[in-house]
C-alpha cells in the first residue's frame, strides 16, 4: 500500500524493492523514513522525517574524494558547501527507523581498513560512515568531557543538571525583565572542552568556573555527596552570583469608571493596608532603583477607589482599598530596575526587577560535569585548608567515596588533563571517541614536574604536618546550580490555613506547613505513639468542635454567647453534646448531608426505634 | 618541676629578599611553630582594606555590589595597620566607625567623556591619608606607566556617558574575617629533605637503569655526574615528597636504593606579599601577633590564686 | 494618596532623555515618543559592605 501525502494511491508487494528505488533516486530534499513491517500486509510506509547525517554510498570509489572535500572545505563557499554535499548524496540524513536498514562504520579509518583487508574486517556490507562518532550526542551531552569514560546514567544526570547551571544565559540580561534569572559574577570557559562546544558557543557564554578540586577526606564535612568549600576563595568572588526576580502589576479597569491607580497609599484613607513598610515608595507608588528591600516591604503601591461596597459598614473615612504588591516574604534585595509603560489594552503597567547577590554558603548546590552533584557542607578559610608545597589550597574538597560506585572516571581524566592544560596555557581536548589516553596525559604531566597521576603531597592546615596519603588535586570545571538554601529554608510554627479545609496551607510562599504524610503516619503507628499522631493530625492541624444532637446524631445549632443549643429537626434543645472532630471531618459530613446522606454521630448506645 | 624550660632557640636565615618576596630558612623549632607562623601570616596580620562603599552614581555595566566587592579586594599600603585601632574598638568616633583614627576615607569620581573605553583603575582612588593608598604595581623603571603593570588594577570600564561616583571607607581587619585583609599572596614552607643514596645498591644498576630511575622523579632531584658517572643529588629542595623514586626503586627490585627523610625541625619558607605589607615586615608582624596572643594567655597568672579561673588546668600546667 | 504628588522623572528607554511625569499622564517620551520609561536611580546614597 503506497500512500502519497497521506492518501492511498497504489499497491505494491515488494517493499524492499520500492525502498531501494526511492533511495536510489537520491532526492536530497525528500527525507525518507522506512518502517519495515514485512510481516503485516501493510508492508512498509514511506514518510517524511529528518535524522542523523551519515556519508552515504560507501561503495563508490568517489567517496574518498568527497571526504577530503568535506574535511578541507569551509561551509561559506557557494559551490561545495554542506547543501551541495547533501544534494550530491555524499551526506545523507537518516532517522532512527531507517538506521535499522544500514551498516554504519564508526570511523573512516575503520572503513578504509575494511576495504583493504576484507577478511579481517568487522563487516563487508558497510553502507554508511559516521562523520564523527561524537555527533551522536546532543547539546547537553556535548558539554560533558570524556563522556565515553563515564557510566551512562551519570551522563544522563549531567545532561539534566547542565540546564540548571548558572552562567550568562543571554548577553542582554540587563535589559530583560524575566521572572527569575541567575547570572554568575565571574564565569570562566572550561580548561577542558569538547570539539562540539565550539559550535555551541559555550566558551562565549560559559556556565561555571574552573575550580581547584582535591578529592580527599578532610574533617568529615564532605560526606554523603556534600563538598567542603574554601571560604577565602568565596571571599574573593568564587561562584558569587546575582539572582533577579521581576514583579509586575497593571492598573486594572474594574468597570467603566473604576480604575486602579499607582501611588503611595495613605493609612488615613486606605483600608486593607498591610503591616509592611510603605516608606520605600516614591510618590508615584514605585520604589526607585537602589532601594534596599526585604521581607514584606511594598514595592508597588496601588489603590482602588471604594465603590458602595458592603464593607462600607466600616468608618466612612475609607475611600480607597489597598492592592499593593510586596516583596516575597522570604527574600531580600535591591531594586534593580523599574519599568513603566502601557500594555496592549492601554492600561498603565509596571515591572520591578529586584536583584540580590548570592554568596555561596552552606546548603548551596554545586556539581561537576559528570553527575557529581552535592551541596556545601562546610567552608574553611585558607589557613585551615590542606596545602601543597607550592602553597596551593583547593577551592573545593570532594569526598573520595563519591567516585567508586558512580564510576565517573571522566571527572578524574578531566582533572588530570586540566592540570596539564593550565600549565601549558592551552585548552584540553576531551572530545569522546578520540585518541587521548590517560597514559599520554600522565606522561605530559610528568614532564611538567607533577606526579604523573595527578597526586600531590599535601599538608594539614591545622597542624602543618604532612598528610600520610597523597591527594588527587587538579582543576575541574564546576557548575553552580540554581538550588540555593536561602530559596528553600522554611519554618512555620502556626500560620495561614486554607479557607476550604481550615488545614495549614502548603508551600513556602504561602507560609505553609510540611505535610505529615501517609508514610510518616505509618512510622508513628509502628512506634505506638498514638497521642503524638493525634496531635499531628488534629490539634496542630484542623482541630474543631461541633455540637451534636443526641437524638439524630447530626450537627446542631449552638449559640455560645446566649448558651442556647437547638436541633431543628428533632425539636431538641437539651440533649445536645459537644464533640471534637477535625474540620475536614465536619466538612465531609456536611458534603454528605448535601447529598442526602446522613452521617450520624451517635454518642450513646443505639436505641432501636420501635 | 619549676624552672625547666623546653624552649629551643630557633634561628632564621634569609636566602632571598625582595619587597614582595622572601625565602628564608627556619631551623631548630617544631613544625607546630612553623605552621603557626604560616597561619598567622595568612589570616591574622592586620591590613587596611576598603570596607564600606557609598555609591552616589553608577551607570557602568557592573552593578553596585560587584564594584563594592572589587574595591574591597584592592590592596592598600598598610604600614599603619599594626598601630591602628579596629573600628569596633574605637572610642574617638561617634560609633559609625568612620573617624580619622580608625579609618581612611577614599573617593572616586570618574566619567567617560570620549568615544574610547575608559578604564577606571586603582589609580583613580584618592585617599585622605597619603600613607594608605592602593598598592602600586608598576616596575621600578617608571617607563612602564602605560604597560599592563603600570596602569593600576582595573575596577571597571566605562563607555561614553557612563559615570561612577563613590566614597569608600577603609578599615583595619584581618584575613580571618575576610580574605581581602590577608596581606599574603602565598605563604608556604617545605620540610628540608635529607637524602641518602645507598651507594652499594646504586652500583648494581647499569647506567641505563640509573637514568631511568632518575627520570622517574617529576622534578630534577638527581642527575648523573658527568665526570664520575655516578648518581648524585643535584637539587634536594626540588624534591616534593612524591615518593616516585622510592616506588621506582621498588619496582626495579632495589628497595632501599635511596632513603629520604623530612627533617622535622628544618623548614624553608616562601613568602609572597600582596604589596600591602613588605614581605620582611609581614614575617615580623606575624611574630609580633603570635607573641601578643601568647601573652594574652599568660597574662592571667598561672598561680594558685588563678585556679578559680582555670580550675584544675592551672595546677596541671604547673606540672602538679 | 498624597494631596500634591510631586512629579517624578523617568528616563526614556530609547533616547535616554529625562521625562517628568505626573500620576495621570500618558506614558510616552516627550522627545522620541517611545513608550517605555525607566525610573531613575534613587537620590539617597546607598551603602554597601565591600565583602
Amino acid at each position: 500500500m503506497i500512500r502519497v501525502d497521506g492518501d492511498y494511491s497504489e499497491t505494491a508487494s515488494d517493499v524492499l524493492h520500492i525502498h531501494n528505488i526511492v533511495t536510489s533516486l537520491n532526492f536530497s530534499t525528500i527525507e525518507i523514513k522506512t518502517i519495515n513491517s514485512l510481516d503485516s500486509w501493510d508492508g512498509g510506509v514511506i514518510v517524511m522525517v529528518t535524522g542523523v547525517v551519515k556519508i552515504k554510498d560507501v561503495n563508490r570509489k568517489q567517496n574518498h574524494m568527497c571526504l577530503l572535500l568535506l574535511l578541507s572545505h569551509q561551509e561559506s563557499t557557494e559551490d561545495s558547501g554542506w547543501s551541495d554535499l547533501v544534494s550530491k548524496g555524499f551526506i545523507e540524513y537518516i532517522d532512527a527507523e531507517e538506521e535499522e536498514t544500514t551498516m554504519i562504520s564508526m570511523t573512516i579509518s575503520a572503513l578504509v581498513q575494511a576495504r583493504l583487508n576484507p577478511e579481517e574486517a568487522y563487516s563487508d556490507t558497510y553502507t554508511h560512515c559516521e562523520i564523527h562518532p561524537s555527533l551522536i550526542l546532543g547539546v547537553c551531552a556535548s558539554i560533558i568531557p570524556f563522556p565515553d569514560h563515564n557510566q551512562s546514567p551519570r551522563n544522563t544526570y549531567q545532561s539534566a543538571m547542565g540546564k540548571q547551571a548558572m552562567g550568562i544565559y543571554v548577553t542582554n540580561y540587563q535589559l530583560r525583565t524575566d521572572t527569575l534569572s541567575y547570572v554568575l559574577y565571574y564565569p570562566q570557559k572550561p580548561l577542558v572542552i569538547t570539539r562540539a562546544m565550539e559550535h555551541l558557543h559555550f566558551r562565549q557564554l560559559p556556565a561555571g568556573i574552573n575550580a581547584i578540586v582535591a578529592i580527599a577526606c578532610y574533617s568529615g564535612y564532605n560526606q554523603e555527596d556534600s563538598v567542603i568549600m574554601n571560604q577565602s576563595s568565596i571571599d574573593r568572588g568564587f561562584f558569587r552570583s546575582l539572582s533577579f526576580r521581576s514583579y509586575r502589576d497593571v492598573e486594572k479597569k474594574m468597570g467603566t469608571l473604576v480604575k486602579e491607580d499607582f501611588g503611595r497609599p495613605d493609612r488615613a484613607t486606605t483600608m486593607g493596608m498591610t503591616h509592611g513598610s510603605y516608606d520605600k515608595l516614591d510618590d508615584d507608588g514605585l520604589a526607585p532603583p537602589g532601594t534596599r528591600v526585604s521581607g514584606s516591604d511594598v514595592i508597588i503601591g496601588k489603590t482602588t477607589p471604594l465603590s458602595q461596597e458592603d464593607a462600607q459598614g466600616r468608618a466612612a473615612r475609607y475611600s480607597r482599598r489597598d492592592h499593593i504588591r510586596s516583596l516575597r516574604h522570604s527574600e531580600t534585595g535591591m531594586v534593580d530596575q523599574v519599568l513603566l509603560t502601557t500594555n496592549a489594552d492601554g492600561l498603565r503597567f509596571v515591572k520591578v526587577r529586584v536583584r540580590s547577590v548570592r554568596i555561596p554558603q552552606i546548603g548551596d548546590k554545586f556539581s561537576s560535569r559528570h553527575g557529581q552533584k552535592g551541596t556545601v557542607g562546610m567552608t574553611f578559610t585558607q589557613e585551615d585548608m590542606p596545602w601543597t608545597v607550592e602553597g596551593i589550597t583547593p577551592d573545593i574538597i570532594v569526598n573520595p567515596h563519591a567516585i567508586p560506585s558512580r564510576m565517573t572516571i571522566g571527572q578524574l581524566i578531566e582533572c588530570i588533563m586540566g592540570k596539564f592544560a593550565a600549565q601549558m596555557g592551552k585548552e584540553g581536548d576531551a572530545t569522546p571517541f578520540t585518541d587521548v589516553t590517560v597514559d599520554n596525559i600522565s606522561k605530559s604531566l610528568h614532564k611538567c614536574g607533577y606526579q604523573m597521576r595527578g597526586f600531590e603531597t599535601m599538608y594539614n592546615g591545622h597542624t602543618g604536618r604532612r598528610l600520610s596519603a597523597m591527594i588527587f588535586l587538579g582543576p575541574t570545571y564546576y557548575q553552580r546550580l540554581k538550588h540555593m538554601v536561602d530559596d528553600k529554608i522554611h519554618s512555620r510554627a502556626r500560620g495561614p490555613v486554607q479557607i476550604h479545609t481550615r488545614q495549614p496551607s502548603a508551600g513556602r510562599s504561602r507560609d505553609g506547613g510540611l505535610r505529615f504524610g501517609e508514610m510518616e503516619r505509618d512510622c508513628m503507628i509502628s512506634h505506638g505513639a498514638a497521642h503524638f499522631m493525634k496531635e499531628r493530625l488534629f490539634d496542630q492541624s484542623d482541630a474543631y468542635r461541633v455540637h451534636v444532637c443526641e437524638h439524630c446524631g447530626l450537627i446542631a445549632i449552638a449559640n455560645l454567647k446566649k448558651t442556647s443549643f437547638e436541633c431543628r429537626g428533632c425539636m431538641n434543645r437539651t440533649d445536645i453534646v459537644q464533640v471534637h472532630i477535625p474540620y475536614a471531618c465536619k466538612l465531609l459530613f456536611q458534603e454528605l448531608m448535601s447529598m442526602a446522606i446522613a452521617p450520624r454521630m451517635l454518642t450513646k448506645e443505639i436505641q432501636s426505634k420501635e | 618541676m619549676e624552672g625547666a624550660s623546653y624552649a629551643r632557640m630557633p634561628r632564621v636565615k634569609i636566602r632571598e629578599l625582595k619587597d614582595d618576596y622572601m625565602k628564608f630558612e627556619l631551623r631548630d623549632t617544631d613544625a607546630s611553630v612553623a605552621n603557626a607562623l604560616r597561619r598567622v601570616m595568612i589570616s591574622e596580620v592586620p591590613t587596611v582594606a576598603i570596607d564600606l562603599v557609598e555609591i552616589e552614581v553608577n551607570s557602568s555595566v557592573l552593578n553596585d555590589e560587584f564594584i563594592a566587592h572589587r574595591l574591597g579586594l584592592i590592596p592598600l599600603t598598610s604600614e599603619r595597620a599594626m598601630g591602628m585601632r579596629f573600628s569596633r574598638d574605637c572610642d574617638a568616633c561617634d560609633g559609625d566607625g568612620q573617624c580619622e583614627y580608625c579609618s581612611v576615607e577614599f573617593h572616586l569620581r570618574v566619567k567617560c567623556m570620549t568615544d574610547s573605553t575608559l578604564d577606571v583603575t586603582s589609580k583613580d582612588l584618592y585617599s585622605s591619608d597619603h600613607t594608605v593608598v592602593p598598592v602600586d604595581f608598576s616596575a621600578a623603571d617608571s617607563s612602564s606607566v602605560e604597560t599592563s603593570d603600570g596602569r593600576g588594577i582595573i575596577i571597571v570600564k566605562l563607555r561614553k556617558g557612563q559615570e561612577l561616583r563613590l566614597r569608600a571607607i577603609a578599615r583595619k581587619g584581618i584575613g580571618k574575617d575576610h580574605a581581602k585583609w590577608s596581606p599574603a599572596a602565598t605563604v608556604t614552607f617545605m620540610y628540608e629533605p635529607e637524602i641518602h643514596i645507598n651507594e652499594d645498591l646504586m652500583e648494581s644498576l647499569s647506567l641505563e637503569e640509573k637514568k631511568e630511575w632518575i627520570d622517574s622523579s617529576p622534578t630534577r632531584v638527581f642527575d648523573i655526574d658527568p665526570v664520575t658517572q655516578q648518581v648524585m643529588v643535584v637539587d634536594p629542595e626540588a624534591y616534593s615528597y612524591d615518593d616516585e623514586v622510592i616506588k621506582k626503586a621498588e619496582a626495579m627490585g632495589k628497595p632501599g636504593l635511596v632513603e629520604i627523610n623530612a627533617k622535622q625541625d628544618s623548614f624553608i619558607f616562601t613568602v609572597e606579599s600582596t604589596g600591602a605589607v613588605k614581605a620582611s615586615q609581614l614575617l615580623q608582624n606575624a611574630i609580633e601577633i603570635l607573641k601578643q596572643k601568647l601573652d594574652a594567655v599568660r597574662l592571667s597568672e598561672d598561680t594558685v590564686e588563678a585556679d578559680d579561673q582555670f580550675g584544675e588546668l592551672g595546677a596541671h600546667m604547673r606540672g602538679g | 494618596m498624597d494631596p500634591l504628588p510631586e512629579p517624578v522623572s523617568y528616563l526614556c528607554g530609547d533616547c535616554g532623555v529625562e521625562n517628568t511625569l505626573k500620576p495621570g499622564d500618558v506614558i510616552q517620551c516627550r522627545e522620541c515618543g517611545y513608550r517605555i520609561l525607566y525610573k531613575k536611580r534613587t537620590r539617597r546614597i546607598v551603602q554597601y559592605e565591600a565583602r
